[in-house]
Parts: structure tokens; C-alpha cells; sequence
């Protein structure tokens, strides 16, 4: 009965991808087409492009309207040749099962929000509160935690935000200082009216989580610092310098490289990611300042020695970039995760293991 | 970030540019589109539409009709950035070089060298480039490699929108005379494209795809249609490298060498013709450089020896397709 | 002493700055044309005698903000700017030290500084480049005016009349003084200028236009200081045309013969800039032989000078060779 009929769908246009908005239609109702015939203009996160038709047929119907949001694998319209009954293609549409939620698309919503007058772009996935929030290091972003997001995920919300003067976010900067980025992130819960999280904090971001437990417990539920034990941590003095003078792509990729225990993690989609954020200047210009900010606050004694809120460090034992050392030992309390063969990436190098050590720090700080 | 057409990219860079340094001028045919007339003012704002808007911003002061008279108007934009402004000008098709050739190769090339580097030419000429609308052979030429023979000259030839926007920020800010060539196809490609701005250094090419089997090497539009063709080859087993240059001086023969290096295979895909062309040029310096790491023939995949035909037929069978890309790739892996 | 009606007339020590400016290039072409014939200098030269009264006359009026853009015949001009001697020299015998480090010759002597243009290969683009210098003094708005000489032959490239055009069309504070010495080369103008009046070119422009004798420096004088006070005064662009005989051929080692026999010596007998100008300061300012005799001496001096130092420079440094083809090296 559906011989001949083609559903038109919408595409998956990379991993990210799990809707797409329809721009409009090029083609109308009843008309021949062709396999390269554009049909209908569909946007992306990405790109702006046309569906094509694939092979040669006529479209019978448009289902989606245009400017509607519609699911990856979601119908769009049906192609048939002229000798299919409507009666079929009608029957067709209504037996057209919606796709099956994956994890991947899950609900998740890209919003930017305000927040101490920076624009803030942040991304969440799932569902189910307190909510994972999560603040990614110097130089990085939101996309930074791609691996670990879908596993968090299963059990609650997460929410990755973009900082001020990184990723999405607003470029030009307010203040530099630890204590403007902390308080970024409290006036973000405000924004969200969020009473509680778990924060996870990397490197950088770990140093602003940190201040946040240190100045408002009683709204952190749990902490989970990556690849830094807080402003003690020494940083490898010429990274961040090597890091922010980085300007040609085989620069860059030298210094990535030194973030990893293995070198070839550093792939090139991971390096022209970099290079685009850094050529924006005024994200440069945001970058030199923290920098500074961050030199002069780490020269300060540590006050998040023994933090009031269950906390956990994950870090690589090969860490070149804020090496813990041998001789370090946890505040009373804080439970460390060595991990091997892991360099100051533990989110990338072994998304697995970190994700499954934050779910169970989370799950036993949720525990009555 | 925002999705942007490659059209508005160049704008933005322009804009950017122009808020940046009140000494970036613009000048050219219908920029402001056009003066005098009894009608709408900024009705064309060019003849690509690049600059629409921008005299509203920046006033005719900033944004200077020319007459048609390249020779005069290219010529005042050299003896204007070497006075200090820092012009854009604007040559509408690059095939009408040959009636301002001296104001570009002789005067903005040779000013700084000939009198013994006493002054710099911040200039700019944005151009267009391209065939696949058929406007004939007077309007369908990619002549840039005419432009990298000189010294003196930088020449960019931006695939996307995101490269488009970047490199023109740097060829206005650069104190050399830059040519910036727009492929007229590519205008209305659209991508993702920081609303900030920012900058691209020149003689960095971009490694569109990873493959490791051949290298391909691909400029302005021809990146697009070569891309195509690594899709079809990379179902049928062949994983290519895919360069886009960017910039044809300086030209990052680093990033080509790294790639040959490993594959041993060179197919080079050029809008330009086949003799003195870009893509003769990189054949010599890779056949040069690394002859020892060469497992096959370099092959260039090029328009024929031929002006531009305007009828669609013939000029379909001009410009290089993805299928003349694919059967050179397959012929260098037979070797 | 006489008075003058115009605003325009040169002062007492107006007249001895520009007698000195055209001495020192009648001195300096006579030697260099001797150099010349003994086989000493090493590229093509084009000699200025004849055409003093123009150079001098024009940067009589000019400052520090104005541009000067020079033709091919350009050792004239660059001293009349006030350029080096001896750099100027150097540079004609492609030795360090030159005004462009012995890379640009002697069509080319540049001096940013002075804001002297030098020339160009394909005559009349000089044209062009003005009216971009004029442009950047207007944007920045400097009071100044840019002024290209031309030569009779430029005129007939298709860019002197485009700049024409567009100078007219952008009220471009630029003056194109076009040195009229009767030929092109080796081709009469009465047979290269249809119309035989270059002047006659400027209104059609919409430009106010002249044509003076240029071998009389006080209507060149005049006739420069009207154009040049029009631009910088916002009135726009004009064109002076000065008919100043050549007293040497193109280029050394020019024999020629395409001249009527006799023709340099009349014109040397009776259109000489430099013989009229000393009359007239002589009849008309007080000057004395003598006083004007002294002037002649003291420029002897620099001119030797300026010879043997050039002669014994070394050549350019071998480096040189790949050094300013770009300003910014980045990525290359």
C-alpha cells in the first residue's frame, strides 16, 4: 500500500544536531522532482541548507510548517508519484510514528541568559533538579564537557555555561577578578531560580566552584573539581602564556598537546575550535586579564582548605599543567581520584570514568 | 555567533573595520549605489550589495563613488594608502585589471621597494572572481595567480564566510597592498560566523578534511566542489587531505608539504587556468621540494587552456567538477 | 623697487632662493650630462635644463603638508623640494646612501619626508597617486594640496584624463602643472596633441586652466600660486600648462636628430629661465653681477661635492636585494 511512498525527513546534519528549524518550503505541492530538486530550506545550530528530494518523484504533501522546530527523523512532508491514491498517502502520515527520544535527543535547550549584565549562553540536557552546573576552564566552553553531558545527564539536568569572555557568552568582560566570576555564577542560579546545585568545576573553573561553595554552602549540594585542588594548585608557569600567544594552528596545537597525557587527543577540529575563539579579540583581550587576575590570586594563602560541602578531586596522574605532586594530600574529607595515563583533561581522556565519578558523588551527596 | 552569508560577512568585516579606524576608506562603482541620481540613495550599495548600509554608518565622506575609471580610481587609492589612509577599493570584476594593470603591479606592488622601503601601501582591492553565471569570458576569469606573480602583493582567496570575514579584517588592518578576491558563487553560502570581530593571520591554510591517502589541494570556490568529490571518494575507501590554502601570497607551502609527506599523492584543483596558474605553481615548488616523497604524478585539475564560454553548456564543461576531481584522485592511487 | 599688483609676486628673497634653486640644477644637469658622456654614470638619465623655472616656481609655494609628485625628469624637481644633494646623486649612480638605497634610480628620487613622490615607469600615473594624496590631505584635513607634474606625453595616457576627471568629480585639492617641452620622446607634441593645447583639456574638466611660458619663472610664479591657493582653499583641482623648452634630448645619448638643426641653440639663445631671471633681478630688484656671480660659485661647490661623494660610495648592501618588498613579513 506504501509502495512508492517516500517520507521526506529531517536530516541530522552532525552529532550535535537533534532539530532542525524548517525556513521554508522551495517547492510546492503536486510538483515533479528531481533526485537534486531543493525542497525545503531547513536551519540548523549550524547552516542555514536545502533538503533535497533523492530521487525522482512528486511531493504530495508539506506536514511541517513553516518556522516550526521539528525533530531529527521527524516527517516533514511525502514524496509520491502521481499514481498513489491521497487515501494512501493520508493513511501514511497518520501511522508516521514520531522518533523514539535517544539520548542524544533528549530535551536540551541552547538559551543565553543574563547575569550581572553579561550575556551568558549556557546548554541543558535532561531533567531532574538539583541540576548539575557545570564551569569549564581558562580558554575552554560549554562544548568541553560534549562527552560527559549525555552521561550526566541520565540522572538529572545539566547545565554548561559558557563564562564571561568565552565560547558564546558575552566577549568584553565586566572584571577579571575570581570573585566577579563567582559571583557570575551565583547570580546565574538566581537567573535560573535555581536554590541548589552540584557543581562541577574545571582547572580554572574547579578555582571559581570552589569560591562559590566557600561563599554560599548552603547552595552547593556537592563539588566535583577537575584537574585543580583549588588556587594551591600551581599552574605550569609558561602555559598560559604559551597558551594566549599561541596564533598559528601548528602553535596551538603544540600547546593543546601539552594537556594531554597522549598528544594525538588534540585532533584538528579541537585546535581550529581554539584558534576561532581566540582570534575573536575581544575574547583575547578577556583571556589576557583573568590571566592576570588569576596570577595575583594564586599568590594568596588558600582559604578552601577544608570546604564545608562534600567534595571530590579528579585529576590525571600526568597532569603537566596543574600538577597535584607526589606529596599531596586532600583536606580531611576530600575523596582524590588519581586517574592513570590522564593528563589535565580527565573529561575528555576518560569521559567514561569521570562521568561515573560524578554520578556517584552526586548520588551519595543526595542521599538522605 | 550567527548564521551569515559570505556577503555579509565581508560587510561585517567592513563595518568592523571601518569603526575600528576612522582612516579606512572605501572607494569604488556604486558603492554608495549611487551618487547623483534623483532616486534612493544607497540603492545598490555596490554591485555585489557587499557594501549596503555602510554609507548610512559612515557617510560619503567614507564610502566614495568612483566614475568608471579604474585606472584613476585604483591609482588614488594607491597614492592615498601611501599618504597614510588605508582604502578598500573596490575593482568590480577582476578581468577589468587590465585597464588599471599599472596602478596595482607597477604602483602599489613596487612603491615600498622602489623607493627603498621609506613607505608602506596599506591597501586593499577587493575584487570578484569566477565563472558559473554566464557572463562570458570578460567577467568569469580567476586571475589571481596573475596577482601572486608579483612581489610585492598579497592575495587572499577566501572560501567561506567564516575565513572571508576574518582574512578581510586582517588585509585592511596588513600594511601591504592585499588583493581580496571574492568568488561571486559563494555569496550567498552561509555559515556559522562570529558576530565579533576578529582576524585570521595570511599563510595559513585551513585543513578542511583528514584522510591521509591523497592530498588535495583546493582554492576559493573550487574547495567546495573538491570537498564534494573527497564525500564520493571517501564511501568508495579513498580518505583525502583537503587543503584551501586561504592565501596564494603568502602561500603555506608547510601545511602542503606536512600532507604530501604522508601520502605521497598531489591533485591539485584550481578555477585559474592550467598554464602559469596556482596550481602549476604549487606542482613546482612540491615537485621541487619533495620529489623523494612523491609515490605518483602530481595531477592539477583545471579549466582547459580556454577564455570563459558564457553559453551554460560550455561553461559547465569549463569549470572543474567534482567527477574530474575524482578521476584525478583515482588515477594518482593506481600509481 | 617695482611694485607688483599680483599676491603672487616673489619677494627680493623669494628671487634669490629660486635663482639658487635653478643654478644648482643647471649646474647639476651640465655635470651630470658631462658624467655622462665620460662613462660614468651607470644607468639612463633624463636631464632637466631648460625646465628650471617650473620646478622652482611651484615649490616656491609649497610647505611641509603638500606633495609633490615627480615625473621621470626628476632631478629637477627633487632639488627644487629640497631633497639631499648627495643622496640625490647616490641615488642617480645606484650607490648606498641614495635617496632610495640605490633601488629606485634616478626617474624614481622619493623622499617621504619632503613628501616628494617619485616617478613613475608608465608615465601619467602620477596623476592617479595625487589624487589619492590629496584625498589623505583632505581626510585629515591638513590645508595642504598635492601637485603632480606631468609631462606633455603623460597627457596622452588614458589615466591623466581619468584623474582629471575624478579630481573634478571629488573637488580634490590637487594642481597637474603639465611640463610642456614639446616632445614625447622623440615625437613633437604638434603631432602627438591633437588640439595642440593641453591647457584647452582643463575645462572641459570643469577645471580652471592656464598656459604660461615657462621659461619667464614669474608667470610660472603667478600661475602656480593661483592654482595652488584655489585647492588649498577648497576650490578644487586645476591645470597649469607650462611651455618649457628642453635643452638636452629624452635621455643621455639622445642625438636627436628628429630636432631641426639649430633648435636647442635658439631655444638656449632665446628661452633660457635662468639667463632671463638673472636680467630681471639684475634690472628690476637691485641685484648686482656680482652678488648674482657669488651665488653661481657657492653652487659649484656643493655640486662637486656632491659628485665625488657619489663617485667614491660603495654599492648598495647585497641584503637589500630582498629587504622591503613587504612591510609586514607575517606568514611569508
Amino acid at each position: 500500500m506504501n509502495e512508492g511512498i517516500t517520507p521526506l525527513l529531517m536530516p541530522r546534519w552532525g552529532v550535535d544536531m537533534t532539530e532542525g528549524k524548517v525556513v521554508r518550503w522551495l517547492v510546492g505541492e503536486g510538483a515533479a522532482v528531481h533526485a537534486n530538486t531543493e525542497l525545503v530550506e531547513v536551519e540548523s545550530e549550524k547552516a542555514v541548507a536545502p533538503v533535497e528530494a533523492g530521487a525522482e518523484s512528486v511531493l504530495r504533501r508539506r506536514i511541517a510548517p513553516e518556522g516550526v522546530m521539528v525533530p531529527v527523523g521527524g516527517l516533514l512532508g511525502v514524496l509520491a508519484p502521481n499514481g498513489v491514491a491521497d487515501a494512501d498517502i493520508e493513511a501514511f502520515v497518520q501511522a508516521f510514528a514520531a522518533p523514539k527520544q535517544s539520548v542524544a535527543a533528549m530535551p536540551t535547550q541552547d538559551e543565553t541568559v543574563t547575569a550581572l549584565g553579561q550575556s551568558l549562553r549556557l546548554l541543558s540536557f535532561g531533567a531532574g533538579d538539583p541540576p548539575l552546573l557545570l564551569a569549564h576552564g581558562f580558554g575552554g566552553d560549554r562544548r568541553g564537557w560534549s562527552l560527559v553531558q549525555s552521561e550526566l545527564a541520565r540522572q538529572r539536568r545539566v547545565i554548561s555555561v559558557d563564562l564571561p569572555g568565552h565560547g558564546d557568552s558575552s566577549k568584553t568582560i565586566a572584571s577579571a577578578s575570581p570573585e566577579f566570576f563567582r559571583d557570575i555564577l551565583l547570580a546565574l542560579m538566581d537567573a535560573l531560580g535555581l536554590a541548589r546545585v552540584h557543581l562541577v568545576g574545571h582547572s580554572w573553573g574547579g578555582v571559581l566552584a570552589m569560591a562559590v561553595a566557600e561563599q554560599a554552602p548552603q547552595r552547593v549540594a556537592s563539588l566535583t573539581l577537575i584537574g585543580t585542588a583549588g588556587q594551591e594548585t600551581p599552574v605550569e608557569a609558561n602555559y598560559i602564556r604559551d597558551f594566549l600567544d599561541a596564533a598559528r594552528r601548528a602553535e596551538v596545537k603544540t600547546v593543546l598537546q601539552r594537556l594531554f597525557a597522549d598528544p594525538a587527543m588534540v585532533s584538528r577540529e579541537m585546535v581550529e575550535q581554539v584558534l576561532r575563539f581566540k582570534r575573536i579579540e575581544a575574547a583575547d583581550d578577556a583571556l589576557r586579564k583573568i590571566a592576570v587576575m588569576s596570577h595575583e590570586a594564586s599568590r594568596r594563602p588558600d582559604p578552601a582548605a577544608a570546604p564545608s560541602v562534600p567534595t571530590q578531586i579528579i585529576a590525571g596522574r600526568e597532569d603537566r599543567i596543574c600538577p597535584l605532586g607526589e606529596n599531596f594530600t586532600p583536606p580531611q574529607g576530600v575523596v582524590l581520584h588519581l586517574l592513570d595515563r590522564v593528563g589535565h583533561m580527565p573529561h575528555l581522556e576518560a569521559p567514561a570514568k569521570v562521568a561515573s565519578l560524578i554520578n556517584a558523588h552526586v548520588s551519595a551527596a543526595s542521599a538522605p | 555567533m550567527s548564521v551569515k552569508s559570505y556577503r555579509a560577512a565581508i560587510r561585517e568585516a567592513l563595518e568592523h573595520e571601518m569603526q575600528r579606524d576612522p582612516d579606512v576608506v572605501l572607494i569604488g562603482q556604486d558603492l554608495a549605489g549611487g551618487a547623483g541620481g534623483g532616486g534612493e540613495d544607497d540603492a545598490w550599495g555596490g554591485p555585489m550589495a557587499v557594501t549596503k548600509g555602510l554609507v548610512g554608518k559612515f557617510g560619503r565622506e567614507r564610502v566614495l563613488d568612483t566614475p568608471v575609471s579604474e585606472a584613476a580610481s585604483i591609482g588614488a587609492a594607491v597614492g592615498a594608502a601611501a599618504a597614510g589612509l588605508r582604502p578598500v577599493a573596490e575593482l568590480m570584476f577582476c578581468d577589468f585589471i587590465g585597464v588599471c594593470c599599472d596602478q596595482i603591479l607597477n604602483q602599489a606592488a613596487k612603491y615600498r621597494y622602489t623607493f627603498g622601503g621609506q613607505d608602506q601601501v596599506p591597501l586593499t582591492i577587493r575584487t570578484t572572481i569566477g565563472a558559473g553565471q554566464q557572463l562570458g569570458s570578460q567577467h568569469s576569469q580567476a586571475l589571481y595567480p596573475l596577482f601572486s606573480y608579483f612581489p610585492g602583493l598579497k592575495v587572499v582567496v577566501p572560501a567561506t564566510a567564516y575565513d572571508a570575514k576574518g582574512l578581510l579584517a586582517t588585509a585592511i588592518r596588513d600594511n601591504d597592498p592585499v588583493i581580496f578576491c571574492e568568488h561571486r558563487l559563494l555569496y550567498r553560502l552561509r555559515e556559522d560566523v562570529p558576530d565579533e570581530s576578529y582576524t585570521i593571520p595570511f599563510g595559513e591554510a585551513r585543513i578542511v578534511e583528514e584522510g591521509g591517502d591523497v592530498t588535495v589541494v583546493a582554492l576559493s570556490r573550487m574547495v567546495h566542489v573538491a570537498a564534494e568529490a573527497v564525500r564520493a571518494l571517501r564511501e568508495d575507501g579513498i580518505d583525502c587531505d583537503l587543503i584551501d590554502p586561504r592565501t596564494t601570497t603568502p602561500l603555506d607551502t608547510d601545511t602542503i608539504f606536512d600532507s604530501v609527506e604522508a601520502t605521497g599523492r598531489l591533485v591539485i584543483v584550481d578555477e585559474a587556468g592550467p598554464r602559469c596558474g596556482t596550481a602549476s605553481d604549487i606542482a613546482a615548488i612540491v615537485a621541487e621540494e619533495m620529489f623523494n616523497a612523491l609515490r605518483a604524478p602530481i595531477r592539477r585539475v583545471t579549466p582547459p587552456y580556454a577564455p570563459v564560454p558564457a553559453a551554460p553548456e560550455l561553461e559547465r564543461s569549463y569549470v572543474p567538477d567534482a567527477s574530474r576531481i575524482i578521476a584525478a584522485v583515482r588515477s594518482v592511487m593506481e600509481r | 623697487m617695482t611694485e607688483l599688483s599680483t599676491p603672487y609676486a616673489p619677494s627680493r628673497e623669494g628671487l634669490r632662493g629660486a635663482y639658487r634653486t635653478m643654478r644648482r640644477i643647471r649646474c647639476f644637469e651640465e655635470r651630470l650630462h658631462a658624467e655622462f658622456a665620460a662613462g660614468r654614470v651607470p644607468s639612463s638619465v633624463h636631464l632637466y635644463a631648460g625646465q628650471e623655472a617650473s620646478a622652482a616656481a611651484i615649490c616656491a609655494h609649497l610647505g611641509a603638508q603638500d606633495y609633490l609628485h615627480n615625473t621621470h625628469r626628476a632631478h629637477g624637481p627633487a632639488i627644487a623640494r629640497g631633497a639631499d644633494l648627495i643622496a640625490i646623486t647616490k641615488e642617480i649612480y645606484l650607490r648606498a646612501g641614495g635617496l632610495c638605497q640605490g633601488k629606485g634610480g634616478s626617474p624614481h628620487l622619493h623622499d617621504a619626508r619632503l613628501r616628494l613622490i617619485g616617478a613613475n615607469g608608465g608615465v601619467g600615473s602620477g596623476a592617479a597617486l595625487a589624487c589619492g594624496s590629496a584625498l589623505a590631505i583632505r581626510h585629515r584635513q591638513e590645508n595642504g594640496v598635492a601637485v603632480a607634474l606631468l609631462g606633455d606625453g603623460a597627457c596622452n595616457q588614458g589615466v591623466v584624463s581619468e584623474s582629471f576627471n575624478l579630481a573634478s568629480v571629488w573637488k580634490l585639492p590637487v594642481v597637474f602643472a603639465i611640463e610642456n617641452n614639446g616632445y614625447a620622446e622623440a615625437t613633437a607634441t604638434s603631432y602627438a596633441i591633437a588640439g595642440d593645447n593641453l591647457a584647452a583639456r582643463g575645462p572641459a574638466f570643469g577645471m580652471p586652466s592656464t598656459r604660461v611660458d615657462g621659461a619667464d619663472y614669474f608667470a610660472v610664479h603667478e600661475a602656480a600660486g593661483v592654482a595652488i591657493e584655489c585647492a588649498r582653499s577648497g576650490g578644487g583641482p586645476s591645470l597649469v600648462e607650462i611651455m618649457a623648452p628642453r635643452f638636452y634630448g629624452h635621455y643621455e645619448g639622445d642625438a636627436q636628430k628628429y630636432r631641426a638643426p639649430g633648435e636647442v641653440a635658439e631655444l638656449r639663445r632665446t628661452r633660457d629661465c635662468l639667463t632671463r631671471l638673472r636680467q630681471r633681478m639684475i634690472d628690476e630688484y637691485q641685484f648686482s653681477t656680482a652678488e648674482i656671480d657669488a651665488m653661481d660659485a657657492e653652487i659649484g661647490v656643493d655640486i662637486d661635492r656632491a659628485f665625488a661623494e657619489a663617485a667614491a660610495a660603495p654599492p648598495p648592501d647585497p641584503a637589500l636585494l630582498m629587504r622591503d618588498i613587504y612591510a609586514d613579513r607575517s606568514g611569508l
